[in-house]
C-alpha cells in the first residue's frame, strides 16, 4: 500500500534506496559465484597466512628452547608428518573461525569473496568446520569449479555452500 | 387542406393582416396622387417660407439656438441621471435570473480564448518569490528520496575511489585492480571450459545500474541462492 498523498498533488513517495560503496566496475560481479582464479588466489593468500603463522610459531618455539637451555640449543627439527599435521590443524582452525565469524578469510577479504551457505547466510560453525576439514583433506576438489555450471567446488557440492563476489566492507557476523 | 390544421383565430388574423396591408397600399397610392397634384400649389408657399427665414436677423437666430442647446443639454443630463439609477438595478435583476457560469460554459469557446492568452506575459508579471514563500518546503523535502539522490551522487563522483585515495585503506586501487582482473580471469577460464565441453556460453553480467545490491549481513542478494547461481 502506497503512503498517503499529504499534499494532494498526486505525487507518491519513491522507494528508498541505499548508496553502496562498491566500485562501479565491480557491480556486475557483485553477488555472483566466484570462479577458479579468484578462489585459487584467495587460497594462496590463506596458505601464506597459515605458513607465516606456522613459521612464527616455530621461531617462538625455538626462542623458548633457547631461553630454556642456551648451551645445548639446537633448532627444532620436526618431521614432515608433524609439520603437515600441525599446519593442517592450524589451517582448519583458521578457516573455521574466519568462515563462521566473518564469512571470509583474509585471502577472501583481499579478493573480495565471501563464503555463504545455500540459504545465502553465513555458514554455521559446524558446517564451517566440516568445510574446512574437507578443504584441507581434499584440496584438489577446488578444480571442480570450472566443470560446475554454478562454480561449485567439491566441498561446496557436498556441504551446499558457495563462494560469491562481495566487495562490500567486511562485517563480523558473530 | 393545410388550413384544416390551423385554428380559426389564426385564419381571422391572417385575413385582418391582408386587409390592412391592402388598405395601406391604397393609402400610399392616394398619398402619391395628392402629392403630385398639390406640389404645384405648395411649392410657392415653401419658397416664401424659406425667404422669410432668411430675412430674420442672425442675432435673433443665435439667441434661439443657444436657448435650444441649453434645453437639449438639460434634457440629456436628466435622462442620463435617470438611466444611471435605473440601468444598474435593472441589470442586477436580470443577472440574478441568469446563471452566467452555465451560460459561458455553453456559449463560449474557452479553449479558443485560452489559446489567445499571452501566458508568458502573465508569467512575467507573476511574483515567484511570493509564491515560494507560501510553499511548504519541508513537506516537499519529506517526499524526496534523499538517500537515493545521495546514491546517484556517490555513483557519479565515484566516492569510494575518493575515499580510497584519501585514506589509503587496504582496498586501494591495486587491490581493486587485482579483484577485477581475477574476476575477469574467472570468466575467461569458464568460457574456455565451455568451449572445450561445447556448452552454451554463460550470460553476460548485468549492467551496473541493474545489478543486485551488496549482500546484507552475509546474505546473497535476493533471487540468488548459493546453489543456483551462475557465473558472471
Amino acid at each position: 500500500m502506497s503512503p498517503p498523498d499529504r499534499l494532494g498533488t498526486g505525487l507518491r513517495r519513491r522507494p528508498r534506496s541505499t548508496p553502496t560503496a562498491i566500485p562501479v566496475s565491480a557491480r556486475p560481479f557483485q553477488g555472483t559465484h566466484a570462479g577458479l582464479v579468484s578462489r585459487l588466489l584467495a587460497n594462496t593468500v590463506d596458505f601464506g597466512v597459515v605458513a607465516a603463522t606456522l613459521t612464527a610459531g616455530y621461531l617462538g618455539l625455538a626462542a623458548l628452547r633457547f631461553l630454556w637451555n642456551s648451551r645445548t640449543f639446537t633448532l627444532p627439527r620436526p618431521s614432515f608428518g608433524i609439520l603437515l599435521f600441525v599446519g593442517g590443524c592450524l589451517m582448519v582452525l583458521y578457516l573455521t573461525v574466519c568462515w563462521a565469524a566473518a564469512g571470509r578469510t583474509y585471502g577472501c577479504h583481499l579478493l573480495g569473496l565471501r563464503v555463504v551457505a545455500g540459504s545465502g547466510r553465513r555458514l554455521p560453525p559446524t558446517r564451517a568446520l566440516a568445510r574446512a576439514l574437507l578443504c584441507v583433506a581434499f584440496p584438489i576438489g577446488i578444480f571442480w569449479i570450472p566443470l560446475s555450471r554454478a562454480n561449485h567446488a567439491v566441498h561446496d557440492v557436498v556441504l551446499r555452500s558457495s563462494v560469491v563476489y562481495d566487495w562490500s566492507p567486511a562485517r563480523l557476523l558473530l | 387542406m393545410a388550413n384544416r390544421g390551423m385554428g380559426v383565430p389564426l385564419v381571422l388574423l391572417d385575413v385582418a393582416i391582408g386587409t390592412a396591408m391592402a388598405g395601406l397600399a391604397g393609402l400610399d397610392r392616394l398619398r402619391g396622387e395628392v402629392s403630385a397634384r398639390a406640389g404645384s400649389a405648395t411649392e410657392p408657399a415653401h419658397q416664401a417660407l424659406r425667404r422669410a427665414v432668411e430675412l430674420v436677423p442672425a442675432d435673433r437666430v443665435r439667441g434661439l439656438r443657444v436657448q435650444g442647446r441649453a434645453r437639449r443639454r438639460a434634457v440629456e443630463t436628466a435622462v442620463q441621471q435617470r438611466l444611471s439609477c435605473t440601468v444598474p438595478r435593472l441589470l442586477d435583476g436580470v443577472l440574478d435570473q441568469v446563471d452566467l457560469t452555465a451560460l459561458v460554459e455553453r456559449r463560449v469557446d474557452l479553449d479558443r480564448l485560452a489559446r489567445r492568452l499571452d501566458v508568458d506575459a502573465v508569467a512575467g508579471r507573476l511574483d515567484v518569490d511570493a509564491v515560494a514563500v507560501r510553499l511548504d518546503l519541508d513537506a516537499v523535502v519529506a517526499r524526496l528520496d534523499l538517500i537515493g539522490l545521495a546514491g546517484q551522487v556517490v555513483d557519479g563522483i565515484d566516492l569510494p575511489r575518493i575515499i580510497r585515495d584519501s585514506t589509503g585503506s587496504v582496498a586501494s586501487d591495486g587491490i581493486s585492480g587485482v579483484r577485477v582482473q581475477s574476476a575477469e580471469a574467472d570468466e575467461a577460464v569458464a568460457h574456455f571450459v565451455d568451449r572445450v565441453f561445447r556448452r552454451r556460453a554463460h550470460p553476460v553480467p548485468a549492467p551496473a545500474d541493474d545489478v543486485a545490491p551488496a549482500p546484507q549481513a552475509g546474505v546473497v542478494p535476493a533471487g540468488l541462492s548459493a546453489m543456483d547461481g551462475v557465473r558472471p
